[in-house]
This record gives C-alpha cells, structure tokens and sequence, in this order.
C-alpha cells in the first residue's frame, strides 16, 4: 500500500492533559484515504482521547486537527460529520428506543445516499434487526448495526473506536469487510482496540500510541517488527 | 435540520415540557398570589420557560443517545437546543400576542 496516500484527517501534534494528569504531549493521528489505519497503545494510552479529539468530540491544548485540507483550532463532530466523516465511538451510538430502520433510514435521506441501504443490510445480515429497538439487540448485533449506520452514511472517514470489542469472530469478520469495502471506495479508516490480531490483519497502516505520544508504522508487519512496538505493546516486557 | 425522525419527537416533546412547566407555573402562581390572570408572567419569567425546556431537552435527547448520532448527521447543538425550544418559543409569543391590548 501506498505510504504518501491523501491524509483526509489529520490530528497533529496533539497536547492533552485531563488535571495534572498528562494524556498525550505530541500526539498524531492520520487517517488516509483509501486505508485502514489501527491504532493501538495499551488501557490509558490515550487512544480514545486522540479519538475523540480527532473527531471534535473532545477539546485539547495543543496541536491542530486538519480535516479535507481544513484546519480547526476547535473542531466539532457536527462541523466535520457535515463534511464526510463519520464517529463511531466505543459506547452506543444508535438510539435504544428506536427501530434500527428508522435511523438507518434518518441517515440515508440526510446524505441522499438510499441505493446503499440495500447493500449495508445485506453485508452485515441486518435484516432480522430492522424493526427492533437497539436495546435489545445483543453487543454483536449492535456493532453489526452500528456499522450499517456508517455503512449507509458512505463518509469519506471513518473513525471506529473498538470495534471488535465484545464481538464474536464471525461479526468480527464481517466487521472487516465492511472496513474493506469502505476503504475499496476512497474513505479513509482508523479502528482502535486490543484485538491486535484482528485489528494487525484488518489494517494497512499501524498507529501505536504510547509515552504521550505516537509511532507511525508503515505496515502491521513492519510493526510486529519493530523492537520498541514489541517491547512496549505486545509483550509488555 | 435534524431529519424529521428525530425533529417530530423534539417538537413534541418541547411542547410537552413547556406545557406541563407553564401549568406548573400558573398553579404555583396562582397558590401564591391568587392571581387572576395566571397565564400572563413576565418577561424574564418566560425566558427562564424557555431555557429550561431547552435544557430539558437536550438532557433527555443526551439520555436517548442522539446527541452523538445526531453529531454525526451534521445536526449542530444550538440547532437542536433551538429546536427543542421551539414550541416554548412560539408557546410565549403567542400568549403575549393573544393577550387584549391597553384600553
């Protein structure tokens, strides 16, 4: 995969301290179009918060966050989902009381994008989920439904935090094609987690974060080769 | 805009609060003072109405898992607190313009 791919989104040199508490100091993000991009560091890393941060959820104190060559000193999620991306955080995103349809729905006549509702339903085996409320469905059928949501919106990025979290192999799979398929159309993807087999092989490109800040990796393989990425993730030692 | 979906239930549920606040108001006015005219209050007494039924609004679109999902259809905050006060909005302005002028 090309290294020098368009980065739609970027969270440059990002500073964010929670207190006294300092989460990140010179964090940076990428998203690329046309990749899956992992990014992984241990519980505290600050993952979630470079997330957050890059999807104008959450404030920061340093840095910049750049989105379709635009920079925002204080992004917001509404400003940038208006704009082509789409936020799928590790809580629930869809509405509990609601039938599935009614949102995915909401999303398709939103961005005029109903030729895919067919197509999101099919891949990720949504139709028994339809007319039901999301808060009955099981953690596995709310990521496959979640994931249709983003399906439909066709962003041009996507940022999933932890979206195997909870979920059996099978949706894990079919998790990964959906972020395949995205990808296959231009978006620009970022997935975080601890799944690292799954999210290593889903991916094109390797984010770690850690120490505040982040390592950039080409390759998942270039990551597992890495003796720092070894050292401070894998093992642990 | 929020797609209707989500802007039907936000209206409704604006009028519902600003409902169930003014009857509260006006029975607590009422306890009061004896007003007669329990329906009139003033001005900043409204916009406080209005406020607070945004408030509440928001509060229970955040208890429903909108505000994020809402986010990611390109739905600004201050359009959905707008929204959500909306009826209180129209509520107010058509008490005070129902109200008989100075003889």
């Amino acid at each position: 995969m090309s290294g020098g791919s368009l980065a739609r989104l970027e969270a440059d040199s990002i500073g964010k301290a929670y207190g006294r508490t300092q989460v990140l100091r010179v964090a940076s993000l990428r998203a690329r179009a046309g990749l899956v991009t992992g990014l992984l560091g241990r519980n505290g890393a600050g993952k979630t918060t470079l997330l957050e941060i890059a999807a104008g959820c959450r404030s920061f104190d340093t840095g910049i966050v750049k989105f379709e060559g635009e920079a925002y000193l204080r992004p917001r999620l509404a400003v940038l989902a208006s704009r082509g991306l789409f936020y799928l955080p590790s809580r629930d995103i869809l509405s509990p009381g609601m039938p599935l349809y009614r949102q995915l729905n909401a999303v398709a006549r939103r961005f005029g994008t109903q030729a895919r509702l067919d197509s999101a339903i099919e891949i990720l085996n949504a139709a028994p989920l339809l007319n039901t409320a999301p808060s009955r469905f099981s953690g596995g059928e709310l990521r496959r439904a979640e994931f249709a949501l983003a399906m439909v919106r066709a962003p041009s990025c996507l940022l999933a935090d932890e979206p195997f979290r909870g979920v059996a192999p099978v949706d894990a799979e079919m998790l990964s094609v959906v972020l395949r398929q995205l990808a296959t159309e231009g978006c620009a993807v970022v997935i975080s987690g601890h799944e690292v087999e799954t999210i290593l092989g889903a991916c094109d490109r390797v984010t770690w974060c850690g120490n505040g800040t982040t390592y950039e990796y080409e390759s998942a393989d270039v990551a597992r080769a890495d003796e720092r990425f070894q050292a401070g993730y894998l093992s642990g030692a | 805009m929020p797609d209707r979906t989500f802007l039907i239930p936000l209206l409704v549920r604006g009028a519902f609060l600003w409902l169930v606040l003014r009857a509260g108001f006006a029975y607590i006015a009422m306890l009061i003072e004896g007003a007669p005219q329990p329906v009139v209050v003033p001005g900043p007494a409204a916009l406080w109405l209005v406020l607070i039924v945004a408030a509440l609004g928001m509060i229970e679109l955040r208890r429903r898992h909108q505000l994020l999902l809402l986010a990611n259809l390109g739905v600004r905050r201050w359009v959905l607190a707008l929204c959500c006060a909306a009826p209180a909005i129209l509520g107010e302005l058509a008490i005070v313009w129902g109200q008989p002028g100075p003889a």
